[in-house]
């Protein structure tokens, strides 16, 4: 079987999500058996963008010519595009504040009053400027599913989607509800399962790092929440940390 | 007569005799304070005292997540189900129904190999339960669908053995047994809630509509439910050419579940919650008109938002907005 | 001969032999499944589905449009749709599939002979159809007057076009074949109606009160030709409906494919048209 072509990459990201791939030691070997990694700049030299790939993953969100300049390139160069991580998919840690600041304030906060501010705009997924064919989602995604989706693509298919939200594998596994029973602000019934709440096992509540579950009821979770005594701001901060928008009336 | 009578003092050395017959499992509670069924060490980790657990013992049967098949060289296997001789102590009479329940579903012809494989090995032993508020079965019903049953009396419990392996048990801890005042014949398995209309789905109950707002589909019901065993399969290739197919609890207040290739024929959350009505209390082939609930109080115990579907079997008293 | 114990989850092995597209995005696969499954697909009845596994991507419920070959080979119409299907349509003749099966209740052969059979089908409808078809012209002495009615969007998603006008034109059956619109000019020589399948059936004069439906296709065409053909005279127990779900299991745990208190995988995937009344999910 001829190997596959492989692109990896990130834009604007912190790199965490290639790191999770590299961290996948004991798929490694077949992997490389499998694949041709042709372009992993993290990873490696020598890397080739004047070829036809199989596959693109592709971390972060765009947010600077340069991300979408590469975000083309791999896109008209790959028979698959799949955004990998929550940046990728929903615009992530970055885009965190893409509703309630201007790009300008941000950019004069970091880099003060420069003359020349680096050219930037507000961090988006990649799916608002080119197809997308496939999604992994988390930050950082878990192991099991980027392998999934590596032997996927070998095997000429995509993984099947989860459809279930962090609740059902939180309560499949017998933690203590932090929603009900210690009043946290936890998001688990609106967030994408698949990280065998991983939080809430240890008692931290569902953050949202997976973004929504396909049809969350993001109204009646926002009323639940009120309902316990949290502040509409503190809530929107906390749902807006790695999804900036989010439809507040959604019940289906 | 045989003695049939155990003292509360005589427990520990009684869970050691269980343990001729197999790996024994119990409610104990979690670091987090959660009741659940674990492996049973230190007879001092039980906790007999347990309202009901967060998962009931389907997951020993039914496994939330199971590896149902492995293909390697493009040849389907059958998974490893897994089964050892466990004895399971400790179980309230509305879970003894519940498995009785599924029983039926995965018993029958053709019986499901990783079920059955775990029954067969799966030993139970019954105890008294004290309702709470949360529960909704009659009071004082004592089910049958067990091994052994331990009714707590005074300083002890009185033991009924309902099997051979029961007698087994019996015979294994004779030494530690004692007469006892014989028991009044336990009630039958009591229907918990009756099985319901199916055109009931479609009535005009104002909860319905509520219910299908407020549902926030976390799955948390059917999770916890004792007779809930709607499952999803998915195949994943394995990078090393193979490809193991799962099976993995799923619910029906899921979008996914009613969908096909370009339809889906529960599009609403109201489709799904008449569905899940449906099945619950009015039972699907070959259990048609067989309520399914065996009134544990874990859904409502469980729901984020108060959801009782069986309010939707009285007449509308005053509904909230 | 005893059948060796096998469970209910494990596909017997299979492999692609033949692909024939029969649009772009339609092929027909015929699978040669070893001895064991054989046996079983030897009781197959028009109507009944087989789970089809494509190793890595996963299994899918379809029902066979043809009976079960002589040479001991299954023929399987698929749609890419989905990311099973999508695989299963990449694959080369030898690949390994998975079969398992046959399930659940056909077309009732017994009642409906001796009888008219009209058999209504829309689009990717044609395909468990035609294995009915084929039964019924094998045996055809055993049944009435035969017609097949049979729609697509537009000419090129017409599926065993040359086929079915072949068997219209050895006389065994009427074929009346209809597209929604015709961007192309019709090839081919057997004649076709622009309109939709139900306005084929309004100028069809046939004996209702014995006749026997079978129908099959998109859910929305089920709710227009019940109606059509109850008005025609046809009776609910004889309009025969082939229904579609995503069975996972086959065997009727699951759960997916519930139609009222029915399981699909069981008591169907040929349904009744009076048993479905009452169960608005059901089309």
């Amino acid at each position: 079987m001829r190997p596959m072509k492989l692109a990896i990459t990130g834009l604007t990201a912190c790199s965490g999500c290639q790191l999770t791939l590299l961290n996948c030691e004991d798929e490694l070997p077949e992997l490389l058996a499998r694949c041709e990694l042709v372009y992993f700049p993290l990873a490696e030299s020598g890397n080739k963008l004047e070829v036809q790939f199989d596959a693109a993953i592709v971390e972060g969100a765009v947010s600077t010519p340069k991300d979408l300049e590469l975000l083309f390139r791999l896109r008209n160069a790959s028979k698959v595009l799949v955004a990998y991580g929550t940046c990728a998919l929903f615009g992530g840690v970055a885009a965190m504040n893409n509703m309630t600041c201007s790009r300008h304030d941000l950019l004069q906060a970091v880099f003060g009053a420069a003359e020349k501010l680096p050219e930037s705009f507000a961090p988006a997924p990649l799916a608002n400027y080119v197809s997308v064919d496939a999604v992994v989602t988390g930050c950082p995604p878990e192991k099991q599913e980027i392998a999934e989706l590596l032997a996927a693509l070998a095997a000429g298919t995509l993984p099947p989607p989860r459809s279930y939200p962090v609740c059902t594998e939180c309560r499949s596994r017998e933690n203590l509800c932090l929603l009900l029973e210690k009043n946290e602000l936890c998001l688990g019934p609106v967030v994408q399962g698949g990280c065998n709440a991983r939080c809430p096992a240890t008692g931290i509540v569902c953050e949202g790092c997976r973004g929504p579950v396909r049809e969350a009821n993001v109204a009646q979770e926002l009323e639940l929440l009120l309902e316990r005594g949290f502040g509409r701001d503190e809530i929107e901060r906390r749902m807006s940390r790695f999804k900036p928008e989010w439809d507040y009336g959604q019940r289906h | 007569m045989a003695n049939n009578f155990l003292k509360t003092s005589r427990l520990d050395q009684f869970l050691d005799a269980l343990r001729l017959f197999g790996e024994l499992h119990a409610p104990t509670t979690s670091e987090s304070g959660v009741h659940r069924f674990s492996l049973l060490d230190d007879p001092a980790d039980l906790n007999l005292d347990y309202r009901r657990t967060q998962i009931p013992p389907k997951k020993y049967l039914l496994p939330f997540r199971e590896e149902i098949l492995h293909c390697a060289g493009d040849t389907y296997r059958e998974g490893h189900c897994g089964a050892v001789d466990m004895v399971l102590f400790g179980v309230h009479s509305c879970d003894l129904e519940g498995i009785a329940y599924l029983d039926r579903v995965f018993l029958a012809d053709p019986a499901d190999p990783g079920y059955s494989a775990r029954r067969a090995s799966l030993t139970l032993v019954g105890v008294t339960c004290h309702p709470d508020d949360f529960c909704f079965c009659p009071e004082g019903t004592v089910s049958t669908a067990c091994d052994l049953f331990l009714a707590a009396s005074g300083d002890g419990f009185h033991l009924t053995s309902h099997s051979v392996r029961g007698n087994a048990i019996l015979a294994a801890a004779e030494h530690l047994l004692e007469e006892g005042v014989p028991l009044q014949p336990a009630t039958s398995s009591g229907l918990c809630f009756p099985p319901q209309d199916p055109e009931l789905r479609f009535s005009d109950h104002p909860l319905w509509e509520k219910f299908a707002s407020t549902c926030v589909s976390c799955g948390a019901c059917s999770v916890c439910c004792p007779t809930c065993y709607c499952f999803d399969v998915r195949e994943y290739p394995a990078l090393s050419g193979g490809c193991t197919r799962i099976r993995e609890w799923d619910n029906c207040l899921f979008a996914s579940h009613g969908e096909v290739a370009g339809a889906n024929f529960r599009p609403e959350r109201l489709d799904r919650l008449r569905y899940r009505f449906l099945h619950k209390y009015c039972g699907f082939t070959p259990l048609q008109g067989i309520s399914s609930c065996v009134g544990c109080g874990r859904c409502k115990e469980v729901c984020p938002v108060d959801i009782d579907l069986r309010e939707l079997t009285v007449a509308p008293k005053q509904v909230q907005p | 001969m005893k059948q060796p114990h096998h469970s209910p989850h494990v596909p017997y092995a299979a492999h692609l032999v033949e692909r024939r597209d029969l649009s772009d995005d339609t092929a027909l696969f015929r699978i040669a499944p070893e001895a064991d499954a054989l046996a079983q697909l030897s009781s197959f009845v028009p109507g009944q589905f087989v789970q089809l596994s494509v190793p890595g991507a996963g299994e899918i419920p379809i029902s066979p449009a043809d009976l079960p070959a002589a040479e001991g080979t299954v023929e399987l119409c698929v749609r890419r749709v989905g990311h099973v299907t999508e695989l299963l349509h990449k694959l080369e003749p030898g690949a390994q599939l998975g079969l398992r099966g046959p399930f659940g209740c056909g077309f009732p052969l017994d009642e409906m002979a001796g009888r008219p059979v009209l058999l209504l089908a829309g689009g990717l409808g044609i395909a468990p159809l035609r294995s009915l078809l084929m039964h019924l012209l094998r045996q055809r002495e055993r049944y009435g007057d035969i017609t097949l009615m049979y729609g697509a969007k537009q000419p090129r998603l017409m599926l065993f076009r040359e086929e079915l006008a072949a068997l219209a034109a050895a006389g065994g059956m009427r074929l009346y074949l209809t597209v929604d619109f015709a961007p192309e000019k019709l090839e081919g020589g057997y004649s076709c109606a622009v309109g939709l399948l139900p306005d084929l059936l309004k100028g069809f004069r046939f004996d209702a009160a014995s006749t026997y439906a079978a129908v099959c296709g998109p859910p929305p065409l089920y709710r227009c030709l019940v109606a059509d053909l109850e008005r025609a005279g046809v009776a609910a127990q004889r309009i025969l409906l082939s229904l579609e779900r995503r069975m996972r299991c086959g065997v009727g745990r699951c759960c997916h494919c519930g139609i009222g208190q029915k399981l699909c995988c069981v008591d169907g995937p040929v349904f009744r048209a009076s048993d479905l009344k009452g169960i608005p999910e059901a089309l």
